[in-house]
């Protein structure tokens, strides 16, 4: 039996297709699932959650989709070790709802629940500090093709299992705020210490240069993609899912009808997933 | 001399509007109302005319939508209807107005600002018995939703 996808869709959302056709050439099945459907989600194997402009980007960048109830739906499915990837507007919602990289402080946000009694004021939830944002780009809006590295071992996460370390592939960025970034070089240290920058910004060969347009978006450690802690829960700014198949790719001419349509590198993500899935239920 | 800009939207704000559904929906029932004006400040070395010239200028003030108000000083917590209003500045930690001010400096003609800064002021409309309660509940919700403290900053007034 296929895996089942949930392919999250927050008013705003604009990647839905593109995700929707990945994970279908991954040979997982992909539903769309839209944030005010009453029906369970809990059935799925994994949930996609893709880019786009949620909530028009109200406040900041993923800040009100991280407080929807859907999505503590989602953080507690991925806390039984269920594989959950966030591109672009998904990867900020992931990183304003802490699950990437995480949360720190005393108290567990608990989104939409209600802790009235917590330093006895007659207010709701309080928020543990986030440990990153996806801050503002570096030198504002950018929408072109980038090399990425998978820096991290081969497994490390759910969506690098089918990559060899330090292999080299291309995918577009189209964002704003995409910049990885921290106050706390503890975190920054942890990132590297648990290996948790799975994909980096790289030149064509492979090296890890901090210009623009190499980085382009001044993130921290070149990141463009970082896992969880537990390595099933992954952010990542660029798109592969727009990257797919060797005919969306750049400079992809003079080839055959059937070498267009094969799966191109950076669908690997994708077929990791799945990868992991099968893993995980055996 | 410094000089701050709020400025409010004529029309119904749909970015507040949301974060206050949002904040009801985290719990925090005591908040009643919220607004939002978009903040600038700017450090001028000759005020003159500066008041009058800078809310025309129709990059920051829309005049089919948008009310400017130019003050010395911020606006403290105050009480209104029962309600305590509180005031929550919040600013890129680093400073993003560069593009902004080339353009007001070179293009414009607004020789005279030598700095600014540019984020939101929201209003908070609390139901708290005292400021200093009103003054926590701000707090939770700027840090609950209002800012990420990892690239930006902010104050309570």
């Amino acid at each position: 039996m296929k895996p089942k996808i949930a392919v999250i869709l927050f008013p705003g959302t604009n990647r839905e297709d593109e995700s929707l056709r990945a994970i279908e050439a991954a040979g997982m099945d992909a539903f769309l699932f839209r944030w005010n459907l009453k029906e369970d989600i809990t059935p799925f194997d994994g949930y996609f959650i893709p880019g786009g402009w949620s909530y028009e980007d109200r406040i900041r960048s993923g800040a009100i989709a991280s407080k929807d109830p859907l999505m503590q739906k989602i953080k507690a499915e991925a806390a039984k070790g269920k594989p959950v990837i966030g591109i672009c507007n998904g990867a900020q919602i992931l990183v304003e709802c802490g699950m990437i990289p995480g949360l720190k402080g005393k108290v567990e946000t608990t989104c939409f629940n209600k802790l009235a009694t917590v330093n006895n004021s007659t207010s709701g939830s309080v928020a543990s500090k986030v440990e990153m944002a996806l801050a503002p780009n570096l030198d504002g809006f950018w929408c072109f093709w980038t090399h990425l590295k998978n820096s991290a071992k081969t497994s490390r996460c759910a969506f690098n299992k089918l990559y060899k370390q330090g292999v080299v592939f291309q995918t577009p960025i189209a964002h704003g705020e995409g910049r990885f970034t921290t106050k706390d070089p503890a975190v920054v240290k942890q990132l590297q210490e648990n290996d948790q920058v799975i994909f980096q910004y790289s030149t064509k060969s492979g090296e890890i240069n901090r210009d623009f347009p190499i980085n382009p978006n001044g993130a921290v450690l070149n990141a463009a993609a970082i896992c969880n802690k537990e390595g099933n829960v992954m952010a990542m700014m660029p798109h592969p899912e727009v990257a797919s198949f060797n005919k969306q790719l750049p400079y992809f001419e003079g080839h055959s009808f059937e070498e267009c349509e094969q799966l191109a590198p950076a669908h690997l993500i994708f077929q990791s997933m799945k990868k992991y899935i099968e893993e995980r239920k055996k | 001399m410094k000089q701050y800009m709020l400025v409010k939207l004529l029309i119904p704000d749909n970015v507040a509007i949301t974060t206050f559904h949002t904040l009801e929906g985290m719990g925090f029932s005591s908040l009643k109302k919220i607004s939002r004006q978009d903040y600038y400040s700017f450090e001028t070395k000759s005020p003159g005319d500066f008041v009058a010239k800078i809310t025309k200028v129709d990059i920051l003030v829309n005049a089919n939508k948008h009310k400017a108000t130019v003050l010395e000083k911020l606006p403290a917590t105050t009480e209104m209807d029962g309600l305590y209003a509180v005031h929550v500045q919040v600013l890129a930690g680093e400073n993003d107005c560069g593009g902004l001010l080339a353009v007001l400096q070179t293009r414009l003609g607004f020789s005279e600002i030598t700095s600014m800064e540019r984020g939101v002021f929201w209003t908070l409309f609390l139901d708290a018995k005292t400021v200093q309660q009103a003054k926590k509940i701000a707090q939770e919700i700027t840090l609950g939703l209002l800012v990420n403290e990892q690239f930006q900053r902010w104050e309570v007034y």
